[in-house]
């Protein structure tokens, strides 16, 4: 069986466990059903191969990166339009790349930045399911 | 005038002020310059007007070292030499090229690029590409496409291609009529005389296949044979010392090496790159840019500060196209993902269903020179009786080292300035298993300030001898990316400009 198999059950499970926990995340973003996040959450929530990869980086801690995710971007105060949130994550990505801060993932060498939000995506689509 | 000695027409004895040995691409160069100069040059060439198998045959020999083309195949002797089947490509060599780089051991050249500099021009006439720079900036402001990408440390390199320019096809008929020169075809110089102190070059002996002898003596003379023959006869030349001549150091063959290419990764370009017609024009697809006649290849490089502060070896990267059937492979497999993700954060529209393109990254890298790389004799003769060439090519160790340095470096530069994203095979990035080598045979004659580090000295003049010069990419010190051909014609041309000096003083 290949490795990320694995890996990815694993991290299903662990992502499950964690995402019941996520109270005031469900809250959220039901009060929010319109709301800019979700959309941006969702732009790209159907690659569930691309979840599979990167989120084996945060197979063990898929929770604490949606809400380190939400968190550094201050989305739990304001949510913000996603032309907006497009600016922040250009930004810290930027200065991820500027700063040498990479990761590789499955050979792509990405911001930190990048994959947090590939990790909070990969969570936020299992709390959907 | 043309002698060919199979017709019999090899003269018993011949004296002139410059005997060139080798009508490839420098000692063409080098007669065309000299030829109306008042000197009496003589221009020996192995072969003929064609390829003859029982010449080229001279050639063969053994490789024992890392898998290389046979050597028999990787270059052509007879008038014209290896310009008769070369690509083209043509490029000068950058500033950091001739400099010596702590992380590169062994680089640097007692030269500068503003000692070649000014050759290039001459030598770009030679080979039938314009005269323009071969700067980005030239071409960027008024052309018509936007095929140049300059953005944050990534820079665009540009490569020009000559028709080619076959150097027989071209040039033989300057010599046709030229009364100051002396073709002889299908003459192959087996040995030299050396004067007493063992410094000084009399004559060249030259053989036939058909099993004549004369000799040409001179005041200078030039080697031309290419980069792994020039050593080849050196080394041969054992009469005066059993290590060759110009071998005190045990210097001759060593260093040589080839340009690599690697398979650096692959790519997912955002949308705004790949409105970029820059894409689209990538070998196959080359471009003509209006109002040149000569076509231009551009490539990807990174500013030569980053160069220089990530201790990265000079580099060029061309990104091409792909088949789709390309990107199912492992981790490939995500490449929409991330190029749906590339292409949100730069909040440009993702792509229509079926329309992806995939993009592969080549890159040529200078190699670092390995004294370890190297030509030597084999055991056995070739027809004229000397011995046949053993090739030892090895890569450095830090070869592989600054590969995997640069790829990540470029990786995170391509990404910070926006372009899209890499991947890449780090388990299969090194070692090279299918990229084509350039078939360029450099530094066997690598040029030194000091005989204990080099064969020819700044003039490519052979440090153990007063008047034995060495032209061609033999005597290339390091060896930066770009084609040689360029500078090995721009190089033929100073020196040409240094004989000429020398003989007019004398």
């Amino acid at each position: 069986m290949p490795e990320y198999l694995v890996g990815r059950r694993k991290f299903i499970a662990l992502t499950l466990a964690s995402c019941l926990s996520m109270r005031s995340w469900d809250v959220i973003a039901a009060e929010q059903e319109h709301g800019a996040l979700l959309q941006i959450l969702t732009v790209i929530s159907t690659h569930q191969d691309f979840f599979k990869h990167l989120g084996r980086v945060y197979a063990k801690d898929a929770q604490s990166a949606l809400v380190k995710f939400i968190d550094e971007f201050g989305l739990v105060n304001r949510f913000p339009s996603v032309e907006e949130f497009r600016f922040l994550l250009q930004e810290r990505i930027q200065n991820d790349f500027l700063r040498g801060d990479v990761l590789s993932v499955g050979g792509w060498v990405l911001s930190p930045t990048e994959v947090l939000f590939c990790g909070a995506l990969l969570a936020q689509a299992h709390r959907s399911h | 005038m043309f002698f060919d000695a199979l017709k019999g027409e090899l003269p018993e004895s011949l004296s002139v002020d410059v005997c060139i040995i080798g009508a490839g691409v420098a000692g063409i160069t080098i007669a065309k310059q000299l030829k109306n100069e008042g000197l009496r040059i003589a221009l020996v060439e192995s072969g003929g007007l064609q390829l003859n198998p029982d010449v080229q045959d001279l050639y063969n020999g053994e490789n024992i070292g890392l898998p290389y083309d046979p050597l028999d195949a990787c270059r052509l002797r007879f008038f014209g030499g290896t310009s008769n089947h070369w690509g083209g490509w043509t490029r000068p060599m950058d500033r950091v090229d001739f400099e010596k780089r702590e992380w590169i051991p062994w680089s640097g050249w007692p030269i500068t690029l503003d000692d070649v500099a000014p050759y290039y021009e001459q030598a770009q006439n030679l080979v039938e590409v314009d005269g323009t720079p071969y700067d980005a900036e030239f071409f960027s402001p008024e052309s018509s496409t936007n095929y140049l990408v300059d953005r944050a440390n990534i820079e665009t390199k540009i490569f020009k291609l000559s028709p080619p320019t076959r150097f027989l096809k071209s040039y033989k008929v300057d010599f046709n009529d030229a009364h100051s020169v002396v073709v002889l075809l299908n003459s192959n110089v087996v040995d030299f005389v050396l004067s007493e102190s063992g410094k000084t070059v009399q004559a060249a002996q030259i053989k036939t296949l058909a099993g004549k002898n004369t000799a040409v003596t001179a005041t200078h003379f030039v080697l031309a044979c290419g980069g792994i023959e020039n050593a080849r006869i050196l080394l041969n030349c054992r009469k005066a010392n059993k290590s060759g001549l110009g071998n005190d150091d045990d210097l001759v063959g060593r260093f040589f090496s080839d340009h690599d290419g690697i398979l650096s990764g692959n790519a997912v370009l955002g949308q705004r790159l790949l409105k970029s017609t820059f894409y689209q024009l990538h070998v196959p697809e080359i471009v003509r840019k209006a109002g040149l006649n000569t076509r231009i290849v551009p490539a990807f490089t990174l500013a030569e500060k980053i160069l220089r502060e990530k201790s990265l070896p000079n580099f060029n990267t061309y990104v091409l196209p792909v088949p789709d059937n390309a990107k199912a492979k492992g981790s490939l497999s995500i490449y929409p993902d991330i190029e749906g993700l590339v292409n949100f954060v730069e909040g440009t529209p993702l792509h229509p269903a079926g329309s992806r393109r995939f993009f592969q990254l080549v890159t040529a890298f200078e190699n670092t020179p390995n004294p370890n790389s190297r030509v030597m004799l084999g055991d056995k003769r070739d027809a004229l009786g000397l011995l046949r060439c053993k090739l030892n090519w090895q890569r450095s160790d830090n070869d592989e080292i600054l590969a995997r340095r640069l790829t990540m470096e470029f990786s995170r530069q391509f990404a910070l300035a926006g372009l899209g994203r890499v991947n890449i095979d780090k388990d299969n990035i090194w070692p090279q298993k299918s990229l084509e080598i350039g078939r360029h045979h450099m530094g066997t004659t690598r040029m030194s300030s000091s005989p204990k580090h080099g064969v020819v000295d700044k003039n490519c003049r052979v440090h153990t001898t007063n008047n034995l010069f060495v032209a061609g990419s033999s005597v290339f010190a390091s060896y930066g990316f770009a084609q040689p051909t360029l500078t090995i014609i721009a190089l033929a041309l100073r020196l040409s400009s240094h004989i000429k000096q020398q003989v007019s003083r004398a």
